[in-house]
């Protein structure tokens, strides 16, 4: 059986834990791989520097990516993702507090299979988590 | 035929008649003293042959010597008278008579011969002497009386040819007289008739003529004298007719010069009498002095008042003017100097009055003959004087002034400038004056509207301009602008004075740019605010996420170790985090409400407060709630900022009419000091009208949060939408009553 595991991409330490928190609440228990930023991000995603040498047969079923983030921005992560051949069908899902129109109309424009909002209140968080995962992880067919 | 010629007949008539008479008279004449001659040869001889009859009766009786003598007398006078006989009688058979006679008469003579002889030889026989004497007797007697039958005969034809004679004269005479009478009287008659008809033609082409029509032709043709005459008279009657006309032209030259002259007299007087200003003249030829009309009215006295001379005109003047003028008079008279006078006068009314009067004089042969001049009462015009000093302290304050100042006529065209409008314009004012004032202007047609405005409304009070000078640098200008109007109340122009604006065009181009750099400023502020407020928004909902998150992740795994008190304050920790998330979110959108570009169009309020509603009902289905919408409502409006608005209007609505068993909010429009008004009418709790005015600011509220949960923003949020659109939002409310928001846009 092929290991479904999802990246997580988010800077923010509390979202992180949150976010994980919701997962678990959610019976979703595939691993989830956490990158703290973006170079970390393409690094697992390429297999370089911290993840250099890892089996890259294993890609994640679906990326949550933030968009704020240091170093590289999400929407920047996520062009380089679609750029590159070997990531260029990565399911990317961008989760952000962002309600800005144009980080939306951007993200797709870049090629982001979606756009959720993080939510403030955790219920609604986490309810929405436990969706994405359902659907990513259970329904969706992975290219 | 011509008269003359008919004349010449009658006369030639006359002539040949006294020639033909005179003629036949010579011939009768003629004839008849040859007749008479031949009558009187014929009697001599017949008495002749008597006579010798007696004598050889008397030789027979006597034979007597003398008998026979006078008997051979005789004879011889018969042969005399019978050889004139035949020069005489020219009648053929007379002639033939009278040779006869002749013939016989030497037998006869020869017989009385013999018969003498007989008697003188009687000796031989008597008896046949007297035989003899017989036989030659009768003889004799026979041939004596063949003789006197001859003579008798010539007597007789020569008679005959006498009366002939006489009677052929006398009738030929007659005839001739008859024919010449008839043939003169024939002629006289024609001619007569001819000359009658003639004449009369001619006498009543003349008549005709003689009326006047000139135009009239005698037509009388032919070769006659009439004719000629007629031609003559034609010719005449043209001659007369054109000199006619050209004296008829003449005439009316004379006629409209007369007109003309008259006309000029007239205008002459009028323009005296109308300007005041008389004429006068001295003519030292005639010492006579003529003054016009004008001058006896300014001396107020008539022609038939008053006959002007030197003297007494001069004694018209006031005693200090007398002097002067009687100088100035004989310097012209002698001198030829001419003169310009202001003087006083006395009227013959007794009038003060100020008087102009000036002289030239006129010479001929280098001598002055004549002294004329013109005479004017310049009493108004001392008194204008007073005035024009006035009138110059007047000039001098328009010219004083800074603000071009310009009088325009009813035609458009200038007829005043001051000092400033010259320098304004880079033009002298003789440039201007009866020029076009829009030609002055950077926007003629401008300056024309301008222009007639005034005159439709009395005035233009700052209408804005550009003045063009000649270097084609332009004065911006604002226009108070004013007709005026003469003593009988017409508008006879308009009085504009320009205000110079450059400077203050200037500033305001200066507010402009600053206007504009603090535009551009104020944008870069808001993006700037824009930028500050989402990385706020973003910044500060992390860390609230995470709060809220782990209180929550606190209370669900830390339960057990938890007790009610510490649940409590976690849960105080949450909702305090909720609400700082919705004072962000708010705060958010406020900001956004103020930045965001605003796009009006129609919009159907109607349609957006049923979404609304709808939405509300969707989201608290429990809850029985009505709402009356008022149909096809719109606005022309930014629908975001506008849906944004109504959102938080209903959602007051909404949230404020909880506590009524059934909500009834309601959405309209109404009319409120004659002004559309929009409402949203709720039946909630209403509120104290005191503090209404602090409603909409930002974070006032008036309720208590546990009562009625909200940020106090919806409020801000609503009037800064509102009058973004240029419109008024208030709000009314009665205590339990309900609120009411109204809005206009």
């Amino acid at each position: 059986m092929k290991t479904k595991i999802i990246l997580l991409v988010d800077d923010n330490p509390d979202d992180v834990q949150l976010t994980l928190r919701a997962l678990k609440k959610s019976n979703i228990l595939n691993e989830v791989v956490v990158a703290q930023d973006g170079v970390e991000a393409l690094e697992f995603l390429f297999g370089t520097g911290k993840y250099a040498g890892r089996d890259m047969k294993i890609m994640p079923q679906v990326v949550l990516l933030d968009l704020k983030m240091p170093r590289m921005d999400g929407l920047e992560v996520l062009q380089r993702i679609r750029n590159d051949e070997r990531t260029k069908l990565q399911p990317v899902v961008i989760m952000t507090t962002s309600s800005e129109d144009q980080d939306r109309v951007e993200s797709y424009h870049l090629g982001a299979n979606s756009y959720v909002r993080k939510p403030l209140d955790f219920h609604q968080f986490a309810e929405g988590v436990r969706q994405l995962g359902i659907y990513w992880l259970v329904l969706n067919e992975a290219p | 035929m011509q008269v003359k010629k008919r004349l010449q007949i009658n006369v030639a008539f006359s002539i040949m008649a006294a020639g033909v008479i005179i003629a036949m008279l010579t011939t009768a004449v003629h004839h008849i003293l040859n007749a008479v001659e031949t009558s009187n040869i014929a009697d001599e001889l017949v008495s002749s042959v008597y006579q010798q009859s007696e004598f050889r009766n008397e030789y027979m009786w006597s034979t007597n010597e003398r008998a026979r003598v006078q008997w051979f007398a005789k004879h011889e006078k018969i042969v005399l008278l019978l050889q004139s006989a035949l020069e005489k009688f020219k009648d053929a058979e007379d002639k033939t008579i009278v040779e006869r006679m002749a013939k016989d008469q030497e037998p006869i003579a020869r017989i009385f011969s013999s018969i003498v002889e007989n008697r003188e030889k009687p000796q031989l026989n008597p008896v046949l002497s007297q035989e003899v004497e017989d036989t030659l007797v009768s003889q004799m007697n026979m041939k004596r009386d063949n003789t006197i039958l001859d003579a008798r005969r010539l007597q007789e034809s020569a008679s005959k040819r006498l009366l002939f004679s006489l009677r052929t004269s006398g009738w030929g005479i007659l005839c001739v007289i008859i024919t010449l009478t008839a043939a003169a009287t024939v002629n006289s008659w024609s001619m007569g008739r001819v000359i009658t008809k003639r004449i009369t033609a001619l006498r009543n082409g003349t008549a005709i003529i003689g009326e006047g029509n000139l135009d009239q032709r005698i037509d009388i043709t032919g070769d006659d004298e009439f004719a000629e005459l007629s031609e003559a008279f034609n010719a005449m009657t043209a001659k007369l007719r054109s000199s006619y006309l050209e004296l008829e032209k003449e005439i009316d030259e004379r006629v409209k010069v007369g007109q003309e002259m008259r006309q000029m007299a007239t205008l002459l007087e009028e323009t005296q009498s109308i300007a005041h200003v008389g004429g006068w003249e001295v003519d030292l030829e005639k010492n006579a002095l003529y003054w016009t009309s004008e001058t006896y009215r300014i001396h107020e006295t008539s022609p038939s008042e008053y006959t002007p001379t030197v003297e007494t005109a001069i004694a018209f003047y006031a005693p200090e003017s007398v002097p002067i003028i009687s100088s100035a008079v004989s310097e012209a008279i002698e001198q030829g100097k001419e003169f310009h006078l202001e003087l006083q006068l006395v009227t013959a009314k007794g009038r003060l009055i100020w008087v102009e009067t000036a002289g030239k004089v006129i010479r001929r042969d280098g001598r002055v003959v004549k002294v004329l001049g013109v005479f004017q009462d310049i009493t108004d015009r001392k008194g204008a004087e007073a005035l024009r000093q006035s009138s110059a302290y007047h000039r001098s304050l328009l010219e004083a002034s800074l603000d071009p100042l310009v009088t325009i006529d009813a035609n458009g065209k200038i007829t005043d400038v001051n000092a400033a409008t010259e320098k304004v314009t880079g033009r002298s004012r003789e440039e201007l004056i009866s020029t076009d004032f829009s030609h002055y202007f950077s926007e003629p047609e401008k300056a024309q509207a301008g222009y007639r405005r005034v005159f439709r409304e009395g005035q233009v009070r700052d209408y804005a301009l550009d003045i063009r000078q000649k270097d084609g640098h332009l004065t911006p200008v604002l226009y108070n602008a004013s007709v005026y109007r003469d003593r009988a109340g017409k508008v006879v122009g308009v009085f504009a004075a320009a205000r110079d604006i450059s400077e203050r065009k200037k500033a305001e181009d200066e507010i402009k740019k600053l206007n504009m750099e603090l535009e551009t400023r104020v944008l870069e502020r808001t993006a700037e605010l824009e930028a500050f407020a989402y990385s706020v928004s973003h910044d500060l909902r992390s860390p609230l996420r995470s709060i809220e998150g782990f209180s929550l992740a606190l209370l669900e795994d830390y339960a057990g170790k938890l007790d009610d008190m510490g649940k409590d304050y976690l849960n105080r920790v949450r909702n305090a985090t909720m609400r700082m998330g919705h004072l962000i979110d708010d705060l958010l959108k406020l900001s956004r409400v103020t930045r965001i570009e605003m796009k009006r169009e129609q919009v159907d309020l109607s349609i957006v407060a049923h979404r609304i509603a709808d939405d509300l009902k969707n989201r608290h289905p429990e809850r029985p709630a009505q709402f009356d919408i008022a149909e096809g409502l719109t606005a022309y409006c930014d629908a975001g900022l506008l849906t944004v608005a109504m959102e938080n209007m209903f959602s007051n609505a909404w949230k404020f009419s909880i506590k009524a068993s059934r909500a009834v909010i309601e959405f309209g429009v109404t009319e409120i000091n004659g002004q559309h008004a929009f409402f949203v009418k709720d039946n909630g709790i209403g509120f104290d009208m005191t503090y209404a005015n602090k409603l909409f600011n930002p974070f006032q509220r008036l309720h208590k949060t546990e009562e009625f949960p909200g940020t106090g923003i919806g409020l801000a949020t609503v009037k800064r939408i509102i009058n973004r659109h240029g419109g008024q939002v208030w709000i009314e409310a009665k205590e339990d009553k309900g609120t009411t928001v109204y809005f206009t846009l």
